[in-house]
C-alpha cells in the first residue's frame, strides 16, 4: 500500500518536472503555425493540403534570401577554371619567391594557405630548425604553376644559401605532391648522395599521398622530409662520404632522348661555327688541288745511251695480264 | 735491265744479248700494219667510246703538261699471238712518232701499251726515264690498272694507271730537288731509313 503511494507521487512530481522544461523549450523556438479559419476552409474544400504550410516556411526564406547583383555561379567558375590555366608565375611573385634569401622557412608570397594554415607549417618547420642543423625551406607553388629552367632550386642553393651550411630546399606544388623537387646543399649531397636524395623525396611525397587534402598533404610532406633530414645530417655528421653513382647510372635503363630536338639545340648553337668550318676547308681543298693540278714538275735529262740498237727506248717493264680466265699450263689430253 | 727476248739480266750498255743474241735489227710483219705516225692515244683495238677517249686524251695531255719536255702515250692493238709482246711494244716505241709531242725528243716519252688479244699491259719508258722509274714502281701502276681492267672497265683502268704514275714520278721529283727532311740525322740512321741519296753516298765514299 505505501508502496503504491510512494509511485503515485513520484510520478506526479516527474510530469511536473517535465511540464517546467517544455516550457523552458517553448520560450526559445518560434511558435508554432496556427490553423485560420480560412486555412480550415480552403482544406476542406481540397484546395489545400497540410503539408504545404509546412513548406510555407520555406519559400518565405528562399524568397528572402540575399541576392548579390551580377554575380553567377557559372561565372566564378569560369574564372576559376581560367585562373588554373594561367601556369606562369608572373615576374613580380617571382621576385619575391627568388630575389633575396628567405627570411622565413615556408614561401608562399602568393598566400596559398591561409593565415592559420601557414602559421601551422611555418611552426613545424622552426620546430624542425631547432632540432636540426639542416634548414628545411619551402617554396609553395599552385599545382598548376611551373618554373623557368633557370628557377631550380639547385639555382637557388648557389645563390643564397651557398654559405648557409647544410640546407635541403623544396619545391613544393600545391595539390600535386607527385611534382616536388628536393635539392641539398652540396655538403650534404656529398655525403648521402643522389641516390638518397630522390629516395627521401620519394618517400616524403608517398606520405603526403596518403592525404586526401592539400594541406594535409603538405604537412605529411614536411613531417617526412623531416625525419629523412634527421637520418641525412647524422650522416653527414658522420663524415659519410655517398659512393660514386657510375655504375647506378649505367644500370638504370637510359631515357629515351629526342636526337631531333638536341640536333636543333646543337645546330642553334654550333652550326654557324660548323658551317664555317667546312667552307674554310673545302676553300683550302679546293686552292690545294688546283695548285697540285697547276703545279709543273721539270725533271732533269740524263745521258743518253742507246743499246741494244733501239735509238729511243730499251726498257720494258715486266708484262702484266689481266685476263679474266686462267690459262693452263697443263697440255690437255684426250680420251680416244 | 732485261732482254725483251728472253728475259735475262743484260749488262747496262750491251748492244746485243748475249744469251738469245737478240739485237732490235728489223720490224716485224704484225708491226708494219701499224702507222709511223700516231696520235697520243691510239686505240687500235677499239675499246673505248668516243667520249672515254676524249677523255684519256685529255689525260694525256695533262701529264704532258704537268711534266715539261716528257709526255705518256697509250696505245691498244691487237698483237697476234706468236708476237712476243715485250719486244713489239719496244719496236713500237721506237719505231713511232706522235703528232702531238713531234717537237719533243721521243726518249722522253712512255709508252703504256694494252694488247686486248692476249690481255696483257706494258709499259715502254724511253732512255730519259731511266733514272727515274724502276721496274717496281712501274709494275705497282700497271697492278693498279689490272684491277680495273679485269672487270671490263677500262677507262677507270687507264685513269688509275696514269695517276699511280704520276704519283710515283712527283715522288721521284721531290726525291731528287727538294732538301732532305731528315738532313739533321746522322749518315749511318739516314741509310739505314733510306733517306740518303745517291750523291750523298757518294761524296761519303770519297771522303772516306
Amino acid at each position: 500500500m505505501k508502496l503504491g503511494y510512494g509511485i503515485a507521487i513520484s510520478v506526479c512530481l516527474f510530469s511536473a518536472a517535465l511540464g517546467q522544461v517544455d516550457e523552458v523549450v517553448a520560450e526559445d523556438l518560434p511558435p508554432l503555425p496556427e490553423w485560420s479559419s480560412e486555412d480550415m476552409r480552403r482544406w476542406e474544400l481540397g484546395e489545400s493540403l497540410i503539408s504545404d504550410l509546412l513548406f510555407q516556411s520555406l519559400k518565405d526564406a528562399e524568397n528572402v534570401a540575399p541576392i548579390i547583383e551580377g554575380f553567377s555561379w557559372q561565372q566564378y567558375e569560369r574564372e576559376l577554371a581560367e585562373e588554373k590555366k594561367v601556369s606562369q608565375i608572373p615576374q613580380k611573385i617571382l621576385a619575391q619567391y627568388f630575389s633575396q634569401k628567405p627570411t622565413s622557412f615556408l614561401i608562399d608570397p602568393q598566400n596559398i594557405l591561409t593565415r592559420q594554415e601557414y602559421r601551422d607549417r611555418l611552426s613545424f618547420l622552426k620546430y624542425h630548425d631547432s632540432d636540426s642543423q639542416v634548414g628545411l625551406y619551402v617554396y609553395l607553388f599552385e599545382g598548376h604553376q611551373k618554373l623557368e629552367q633557370d628557377q631550380r632550386a639547385q639555382q637557388v642553393i648557389q645563390q643564397h644559401f651557398a654559405e648557409s651550411g647544410p640546407t635541403a630546399i623544396v619545391f613544393y606544388y600545391m595539390e600535386e605532391p607527385g611534382r616536388a623537387e628536393l635539392c641539398l646543399s652540396d655538403e650534404l649531397l656529398r655525403s648521402v648522395g643522389g641516390a638518397e636524395r630522390a629516395r627521401a623525396l620519394q618517400s616524403a611525397i608517398n606520405q603526403a599521398r596518403v592525404k586526401s587534402q592539400p594541406v594535409d598533404q603538405l604537412d605529411s610532406f614536411c613531417v617526412q622530409m623531416s625525419i629523412r633530414l634527421y637520418w641525412m645530417e647524422k650522416a653527414w655528421q658522420a663524415g659519410v662520404i655517398a659512393p660514386l653513382e657510375v655504375s647506378a647510372e649505367i644500370i638504370s635503363p637510359r631515357t629515351p632522348v629526342d636526337w631531333r630536338l638536341k640536333l636543333q639545340d646543337w645546330w642553334a648553337r654550333w652550326g654557324w661555327f660548323f658551317v664555317f668550318t667546312c667552307l674554310v676547308c673545302a676553300t683550302a681543298w679546293i686552292i690545294r688541288r688546283r695548285q697540285r693540278q697547276r703545279r709543273r714538275y721539270r725533271l732533269s735529262t740524263p745521258d743518253v745511251v742507246t743499246r741494244l740498237g733501239y735509238p729511243h727506248a730499251a726498257a720494258v717493264s715486266k708484262v702484266l695480264s689481266f685476263s679474266a680466265r686462267r690459262r693452263s699450263t697443263e697440255p690437255t689430253t684426250t680420251l680416244e | 735491265m732485261k732482254c725483251p727476248q728472253c728475259d735475262q739480266q743484260l749488262f747496262d750498255h750491251a748492244d746485243q744479248c748475249p744469251h738469245c743474241g737478240f739485237l732490235h735489227a728489223h720490224d716485224h710483219q704484225w708491226l708494219i700494219d701499224l702507222p709511223r705516225q700516231c696520235s697520243l692515244f691510239s686505240d687500235h683495238a677499239g675499246l673505248l667510246k668516243l667520249k672515254e677517249r676524249q677523255a684519256v686524251t685529255r689525260l694525256l695531255m695533262q701529264f704532258a703538261q704537268r711534266f715539261p719536255g716528257r709526255f705518256l702515250a697509250l696505245m691498244t692493238v691487237c698483237l697476234p699471238v706468236e708476237a712476243n709482246f715485250s719486244v713489239s711494244a719496244l719496236a713500237i716505241m721506237n719505231r713511232c712518232r706522235f703528232e702531238e709531242t713531234r717537237w719533243l725528243d721521243a726518249d722522253a716519252g712512255l709508252l703504256l701499251l694494252i694488247d686486248m688479244e692476249q690481255k696483257q699491259a706494258t709499259l715502254v719508258y724511253g732512255y730519259h726515264w731511266e733514272g727515274l722509274l724502276h721496274d717496281a714502281d712501274v709494275e705497282k701502276c700497271l697492278a693498279r690498272g689490272c684491277e680495273h681492267w679485269r672487270a671490263g672497265r677500262y677507262l677507270f683502268g687507264i685513269k688509275a694507271t696514269i695517276e699511280a704514275l704520276e704519283k710515283i714520278i712527283i715522288r721521284r721529283h721531290r726525291q731528287q730537288n727538294e732538301p732532305q727532311k731528315t738532313s739533321f740525322l746522322p749518315n749511318w740512321l739516314r741509310m739505314k731509313i733510306g733517306h740518303l741519296s745517291d750523291q750523298d753516298q757518294e761524296q761519303r765514299g770519297g771522303s772516306s
